[in-house]
């Protein structure tokens, strides 16, 4: 039975949210090759850069909308089942906990003339959503005696998992002075997918009303809960590393995807951006299985005939009666059809203003207004950026200062708002000896002394080969 | 100066990023942790016409009914470790005009009774039913007498002449208390 309990406290500290791919550090900052992966149409710089294979880029993301990990397990001398009850009171249906983890494994980008950049890899993705099950939490947790007339709703169920890898070819294009436009195609590889979507009905335990023979109705109301999973087999038995290898190229379900972003450079000091990104799908076609039950029952219990029974007679099997009953108006089918889903698409958008003398490195002056726009050594700015989740989109508000202090060493901080927290403060470093590109990053900073408090945690690094412009 | 902002900088985010830690917390708390949920289900219901209580024709006596049924989640391993308390409600209709003893009999599956119940159900009439309803309140340590059985076996005895008309109605409910441990 603890299996219960942890369930449910894997669920509280699953359902924490965080805007999980949001890179707002990263984005817009030309100085990380990787800028060009939030928006393919930024501003590339150099002629070349490959990335260390494996170092280039490696992103984790963890958080949850309704409370932190200090929230539910503080070692403070209250009772654990009190911190539950706690949040199982304050959380709803919307709080979510998320989780995403990125590795890049082939990053490449060169230049083929003043105008046109073209960028190519593979990358590893894991992404993990879960809304908190309210209803279903608040059953486990206090029963239904207490519950009568209300109904407990499936729509509370609401997870997705992907494991994918995806090969991306992207080419920017710069058409003047002012517009840079990109566009990325991808082609999913789906490894494993788990997701239980769009669940409906409920359950209701009430006072019989001339609807059932018993004391209560219980009442299974237009139930209709599903369970899709896809490459869960390639993960049964004795799994290899030549098995991650061969997962992580092509062998799993194909999709297709694109990503597209453009740049506006209004003046020297204002720059505009946008992108969209993951705009695609993956069809789910082998190794498919989708769990689904629907149906509408009252359960009044089981009834008793009192038939009229000779010696050696046995009474009905009331109890697989009953079962059977159960099984025909809810019946669980299992599927092997395939199916389509949506990757979760992204968009962002940035104003950023620069300011202050030319960035150490940059020309001292653009005086005829001809040339690329020259970098500032400091800019200010907002983002936005927003992400499609099953029961709602996600939204995030980003204000940034950049400073390049050196030839050589950028700084991004950023302050975001978003549905896990009103202060949460970044850094971005950035620094290149020669043509090693190194950058770092990480978000919630000031949780830092003790992240048990923090709703949220995100980190980004990377090294790349980047060579500048001849 | 420059330089040492630099520094002081690289330095405070390679530390935050790698030195940050997780205090002021105690994963192994949630081992103590009980689920103490209570959940209502229906149990059995049934409804015997006067009739019935006048059959010779099987094995049993004149006057007396009787008949059984699996409730096999009582005797689940997960319900036996879990319940800490039940109680049963049993609600009785008598439109008859005779009394009847009613047992209700918990049987483990190799036949045996775990736990019996017996009540008394006053006559009634069709236009004056007889309301009745008993409640019993079962705890531990006796409780685990409820969770032996996988059988409910329910008898039915006039006392004195069986009834010409009307008929005899249970309803019934179930309440566990359940603990179940984070270990």
């Amino acid at each position: 039975m603890s299996y219960f309990i942890r369930i449910l406290i894997v669920q509280i500290i699953l359902v924490v949210p965080l805007m999980a791919q949001n890179k707002q550090l990263i984005y817009g900052l030309d100085e990380v090759p990787q800028n060009l992966m939030l928006n393919p149409g930024g501003i590339p710089e150099g002629r070349f850069f490959i990335g260390i294979p494996v170092l280039s880029g490696l992103h984790l993301n963890a958080g949850s909308s309704g409370f932190s990990l200090y929230d539910i397990a503080a070692s403070d001398g209250r009772l654990p089942s009190q911190r539950i009850s706690s949040l199982i009171s304050d959380l709803s249906d919307k709080d979510f906990i998320t989780l995403t983890q990125q590795l890049e494994l082939i990053s490449v980008g060169w230049r083929k003339d003043e105008k046109t950049f073209y960028t190519a890899g593979l990358y590893q993705e894991f992404d993990f959503i879960t809304y908190f099950p309210k209803d279903w939490a608040t059953l486990a947790w206090y029963g239904n005696a207490d519950y009568l007339d209300y109904p407990f709703k499936f729509n509370h169920i609401s997870a997705r998992a992907d494991l994918l890898s995806v090969f991306h070819f992207g080419i920017n294009k710069k058409i003047d002075r002012k517009w840079n436009v990109g566009g990325r195609l991808k082609i999913y590889n789906g490894i494993l997918s788990g997701s239980s979507l769009n669940n409906s009905g409920s359950f209701t335990t009430r006072l019989a009303d001339g609807d059932s023979q018993n004391i209560y109705a219980q009442d299974l109301n237009n139930a209709n809960v599903s369970a899709q999973t896809s490459g869960l087999s390639r993960f049964e038995g004795n799994f290899t590393s030549s098995d991650i290898t061969s997962s992580v190229l092509f062998g799993g379900d194909l999709g297709l995807g694109i990503d597209l972003g453009a740049t506006y450079q209004y003046d020297d000091a204002w720059r505009f951006s946008a992108s969209i990104l993951d705009l695609g799908a993956i069809v789910h076609a082998s190794d498919v299985k989708t769990y689904q039950a629907s149906g509408d029952y009252v359960l009044e219990g089981i009834e008793l005939e009192f038939p009229d029974l000779s010696q050696g007679q046995n009474a009905p099997p009331y109890y697989a009666i009953f079962e059977n009953e159960v099984e025909a108006a809810v019946p669980i089918d299992t599927l092997y059809s395939a199916y389509t889903q949506w990757r979760p698409v992204k968009f962002n958008a940035s104003a950023a203003y620069g300011f202050g003398p030319t960035a150490p490195g940059s020309v001292a002056c653009n005086c005829f207004g001809k040339g690329d726009p020259y970098k500032l050594e400091s800019e200010v700015g907002v983002q936005f950026y927003a992400i499609k989740r099953p029961k709602a989109v996600q939204t995030a508000l980003t204000f940034f200062y950049v400073r390049r202090l050196l030839r050589n060493l950028t700084l991004k901080s950023t302050w975001t708002m978003d549905a896990l927290s009103y202060t949460n403060l970044g850094l971005a470093v950035v620094g290149e000896l020669g043509p090693i590109n190194v950058y770092l990053a990480a978000d919630h900073l000031l949780r830092y002394p003790n992240l048990a408090k923090a709703r949220g945690a995100s980190v980004q690094f990377g090294i790349n080969v980047k060579l500048e412009r001849r | 100066m420059k330089h040492f902002i630099i520094k002081f900088i690289g330095v405070s985010l390679f530390m935050a990023t790698l030195g940050s830690c997780v205090k002021d917390t105690d994963l192994d708390q949630f081992n103590q942790t009980l689920l103490e949920p209570v959940v209502d289900l229906n149990l059995v219901f049934w409804e015997v016409e006067a009739p019935l209580f006048n059959n010779t024709s099987g094995n049993l006596p004149l006057g007396t009914v009787r008949d059984t049924t699996e409730v096999r989640f009582l005797d689940d391993p997960d319900t036996q470790d879990s319940v800490v308390r039940a109680d049963f409600l049993f609600d009785f209709e008598n439109t008859s005009d005779a009394e009847y003893d009613v047992v209700i009999d918990f049987v483990s599956l190799s036949g045996s009774v775990t736990y019996s119940l017996q009540t008394t159900i006053s006559a009634g009439t069709v236009s004056a039913p007889e309301q009745q309803v008993v409640l019993q309140e079962i705890v531990a340590p006796e409780v685990s007498n409820i969770t032996q059985a996988g059988l409910m076996a329910i008898s039915a005895i006039v006392q004195g002449l069986p009834p010409n008309q009307g008929s005899l109605k249970m309803k019934s409910k179930a309440r566990f208390y359940l603990e179940i441990s984070g270990q």
